[in-house]
């Protein structure tokens, strides 16, 4: 929790995975650690708090952000989307169950920022190519597993949403 | 076996719902951050946490000076004549040896606060001269590191310097070159952390830690803290990738689980990224001066080399600074058979990071040096690379092999895996793509190398290197609840490898139990045995090892209670498939879950040499060590104008034993293999004469991403290691090993130049300068 020594706060409303949320945050609170403390939704993870890495990727009015350089009060009365948003209940989203069947993962750090970059290329393009997967995924690092398996889970995933 | 089953562990990772350490909180838990030198070198003449203490919400906050009598300095033991022990304090009190060592440590209610109030502790430095290299570490006259010291130089090893070098001398050929690989790290996407909680009234400290060695971690405390290890319980959750880089003892760790316990309140510290690119652990900074000799039909005869590790500013816990000398010394003759081989490792001391383990070690430098000075001899004679390979590698009739540098390789089939390389690469054929490439004058070159990984080192090669605070085995509690279900509790944690699974399926195949009636325990040393931890591609030769012998023993146990059932002599029954078949009546049988409710109930009288219950444990001790191989071959077109790099193929062949799980050890390759790559053309830790970092961001310390990371083709080949349980070999840093003289070499030949000074990462900038260098 962050306290407030500055007096400063600002009241902020904003939506988390549909949930409205309204709470006081000190303005130089980045939006990843308001929603990572202060709401404990803990699946957007933090990598390098520079905006390199992509591990805090958050959807945020439908476009892919890094959550680790943009405020809180940036996010007043706008809408985010983390990797919690993915699945419904036991059932894994289609791209979740594609990176699990295609070991498109091994430590999962990575994962919650790809799954959500993912999300983001296949609703504008339900059919990409290796390249254009390679472009789409260049801002998010993954340190263990060589990218291979990550480019044969998004073609299935494609193949899976495509069939839904 | 070895099919890829996939890892349930993945599924909350999944969802978002992995538990790493920064998920870990606690209602009253109080945060630090540590106040960090901006010298390299310097005496502390005085530190004011007066201000500080006064910031709003801040708890407490202490200097080196405030806990120096509480707190031992990290003093990890090598018993060798050559080695220097140093001290290292959790956070300094009268020098800092390197940018970024810990002076200081605010506790406050939240990390904000915390790191404002950093800000206001005043110390007064005193700046000392600063030893920016190995080079000026070793000269006589050098300032020190440590004045308590006598020189900078903390190990000094040899082997066979000694020996007659009359064969060396009398090669027709030497060939020589110099290979830097540049000081790197192993950036886990997952920070270090480590969450501290203090129960007084069980006086019990628990650590959560993002570590690979929970128990030796806890050796660690015991040591630092003065207190016993059963006051003290290491937990690794969920962690993110480790690498070998979170194997050492933190100093972080040491002063958090102080403050836990002075402070009565759980203590949290999240590492940023510029701390761990700074002031977490490096890795490598080597530079191997070799000489090759040889005949004119390409016989090898000896291999002469200097190796000289910068190894920053003290001995690291548990391995120290004797880790890549030591590796390097014993990785460098790969597996080539000849006759002589000497060389020197030093490892010297500077005003820098202090080093640890990285995925592959020293193991890198072997294919680095002995394929770079290969290739050049192929030049020289005009032999073809893979024929002068094939000429030299040991053969499958050699084993055991005893390798020109020392050790013993178990088993392997080195010049078949060259050939199933070569064929799955075609190489003619990319032969082929490379004179047509060179007619059209574009810069096309191939790249191979053969290598071995030691792994799953045992106590024989710790003892030897005088490893004192490594235990070098593992061990596996294997448990039948009374309804047959399975637990497994096993010494060596994960950091992403999908140990769970693997440990899983070796249950499951032994014992003839469905994965979904097993479950696997890592990580806690509340909960699982003593062992070493993950590390030196360890997890599946020991860990694995100690569970497949805890299954044997527990079939042994099942077997007796069956013969004590139905009346008959041991020596007739055979536990198959998950039961037991009663040899006078063939019908009747006796599953694991009738086994397990006669060994718990008390109707079923037991002969006295088996006791009730179903849980065995088992400590394993590992072979010295186990040799998997691989033969890496890479092709690589060279921008003209930019030089950059871009690799077109990627092959590898490779043998680690016998496996388990395909797509793990595949995973485990691709993702070796990229880090390698990031050695080869990207990563660089740089500093400049006064011990600043340069490069201490993602954005100049560049890992490889999706672009620069080609698709990998893998071809397999088992050959079971005769010595370690199971026939496993370790297969975790194999990729690393490989990849950096792959590429290399493949740039080399692209620019048709020979080794001379090669410095990784081969940036475009280097590159431009090796091609004109040659030119003019
Ligand atoms: S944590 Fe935001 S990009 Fe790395
Ligand atoms: S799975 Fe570990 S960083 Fe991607």
């Amino acid at each position: 929790m962050v306290q407030d020594t500055t007096n400063n706060s600002r009241l902020i409303k904003l939506t988390v995975n549909g949930v409205l949320y309204e709470r006081k945050v000190e303005p130089r609170v980045t939006l990843v650690d308001f929603i990572r403390g202060e709401l404990g939704i803990t699946g957007t993870h933090v990598g390098c708090e520079h905006g390199v890495c992509g591990a805090c990727t958050v959807i945020f009015d439908g476009q892919p952000i890094r959550s680790c350089i943009m405020l809180a009060v940036q996010a007043d009365s706008h809408s985010v989307q983390t990797v919690e948003s993915m699945s419904s209940g036991e059932q894994l989203h289609p791209i979740q169950q594609a990176f699990w069947e295609n070991f498109g993962l091994q430590c999962g750090f990575c994962t919650p920022g790809f799954l959500l970059t993912v999300q983001d290329l296949l609703s504008r393009n339900p059919d990409p190519t290796d390249t254009e997967i390679r472009e789409e995924l260049s801002g998010n690092i993954c340190r263990c597993t060589g990218y291979q398996s990550i480019i044969a889970a998004v073609k299935q995933a494609a193949i899976y949403m495509r069939q839904e | 076996m070895p099919t890829s089953i996939l890892c349930n562990e993945q599924i909350p990772l999944l969802r978002g719902e992995g538990r790493y350490i920064d998920d870990i909180k606690f209602s009253d838990m109080l945060h630090v951050a540590f106040v960090r030198s901006p010298y390299a070198h310097a005496r502390i003449n005085n530190v004011d946490t007066e201000v500080a203490k006064r910031q709003p919400g801040v708890v407490a906050v202490l200097s080196g000076l405030d806990i120096h009598a509480d707190i031992q300095p990290i003093r990890p033991l090598l018993k060798n004549s050559g080695f220097q022990a140093t001290n290292w304090h959790a956070i300094a009190w009268d020098k800092v040896r390197y940018v970024g060592e810990a002076v200081a440590v605010v506790v406050a209610s939240d990390r904000y606060i915390a790191e404002d109030a950093a800000e206001h502790v005043i110390v007064e430095y005193e700046p000392l001269p600063v030893i920016d290299s190995a080079a000026t570490g070793m000269l006589a006259d050098s300032a020190r590191v440590h004045d308590n010291l006598n020189s900078n130089i903390l190990l000094e090893t040899q082997s066979g310097l000694d020996k007659d070098d009359t064969a060396f001398k009398k090669g027709d050929i030497k060939v020589r070159a110099n290979f830097r690989h540049p000081r790197v790290t192993g950036i886990p996407i997952e920070n270090c952390g480590v969450i501290a909680d203090y129960r007084a009234n069980t006086d019990e400290l628990v650590v959560w830690s993002s570590t690979q060695i929970p128990h030796v971690l806890r050796d660690a405390l015991c040591d630092s803290l003065g207190i016993s290890a059963h006051q003290i319980r290491v937990v690794a959750p969920d962690v993110g990738g480790g690498f070998g880089t979170k194997m050492q003892a933190l100093p972080e760790e040491i002063v958090v689980s102080h403050l836990a316990r002075l402070l009565h309140r759980p203590i949290k510290w999240t590492q940023d990224r510029m701390e761990n690119i700074k002031a977490s652990f490096h890795a490598r900074d080597v530079l191997v001066e070799a000489e090759l000799s040889a005949n004119i039909d390409g016989t090898i005869v000896g291999m002469r080399a200097k190796a000289i590790c910068d190894v920053g500013a003290y001995n690291s816990f548990p391995l120290t600074a004797g880790l890549e000398p030591f590796t390097i010394g014993s990785a460098l003759a790969g597996p080539y058979d000849f006759e002589y081989y000497s060389y020197e490792g030093y490892a010297v001391s500077t005003n820098k990071c202090p080093m640890g383990a990285y995925r592959g070690v020293g193991f890198v430098l072997g294919p680095m040096v002995m394929e770079g000075l290969l290739d050049k001899l192929s030049q020289k004679i005009g032999m073809d690379p893979a024929l002068l390979r094939k000429k030299n590698l040991a053969q499958p009739t050699d084993f055991p092999f005893k390798s020109p540098a020392g050790p013993i390789y178990d088993s392997g089939d080195y010049p078949a895996l060259l050939d199933l390389a070569l064929e799955e690469s075609d190489y003619s054929a990319w032969r082929n793509l490379q004179s047509e490439a060179r007619n059209e004058g574009r810069l096309l070159g191939i790249g191979m190398s053969c290598f071995i990984e030691m792994t799953g080192m045992g106590r024989d090669t710790y003892r030897k290197r005088g490893m004192v605070n490594v235990p070098a085995f593992d061990a596996a509690r294997l448990q039948v609840d009374r309804h047959g279900h399975l637990e497994a509790f096993i010494s060596t944690p994960s950091q992403g490898q999908g140990q769970k699974t693997t440990f899983a399926q070796l249950i499951s195949s032994t014992l003839g139990a469905p994965l979904d009636d097993i479950k696997v325990h890592l990580g806690d040393t509340a909960t699982t045995p003593y062992g070493s931890g993950t590390f030196a591609s360890r997890s599946l030769v020991s860990g694995g090892g100690a569970l497949l012998k805890a299954a044997e023993m527990l079939q042994d146990k099942l077997v007796r209670i069956a013969a004590a059932y139905w009346q008959v002599d041991n020596n007739d029954l055979q536990y198959v498939d998950g039961r037991i078949f009663n040899p006078n009546q063939s019908s009747e049988h006796l599953s694991l879950k009738d086994l397990a409710d006669l060994a718990y109930t008390p109707f079923q009288e037991l002969p006295p040499s088996v006791e009730p219950g179903l849980s065995v444990h088992v400590s394993y001790n590992p072979p010295p060590a186990v040799s998997s191989s691989a033969v890496h071959m890479a092709l690589v077109e060279i921008d003209k104008n930019t030089y950059e790099v871009k690799i077109k193929d990627y092959v590898v062949a490779e043998d680690c034993g016998t496996k388990v799980n395909q797509a793990i050890v595949e995973g485990q390759v691709r993702g070796g293999i990229t880090q390698g790559i990031g050695i080869a053309l990207l990563e660089e830790l740089s500093y400049d004469s006064e011990g600043q970092l340069l490069s201490g961001s993602l954005m100049d310390y560049l890992v490889p991403g999706i672009y620069e990371t080609p698709a990998i083709k893998i071809v397999s080949m088992e050959t079971p290691s005769p010595w370690s349980v199971g026939g496993f070999k370790g297969v975790g840093e194999s990729g690393t090993i490989g990849a950096p003289a792959t590429i290399t070499n493949a740039i080399l030949d692209a620019l048709e130049v020979s080794a001379q000074d090669i410095q990784l990462p081969l940036t475009p900038e280097r590159i431009f300068r090796l091609k004109n260098k040659t030119k003019s």
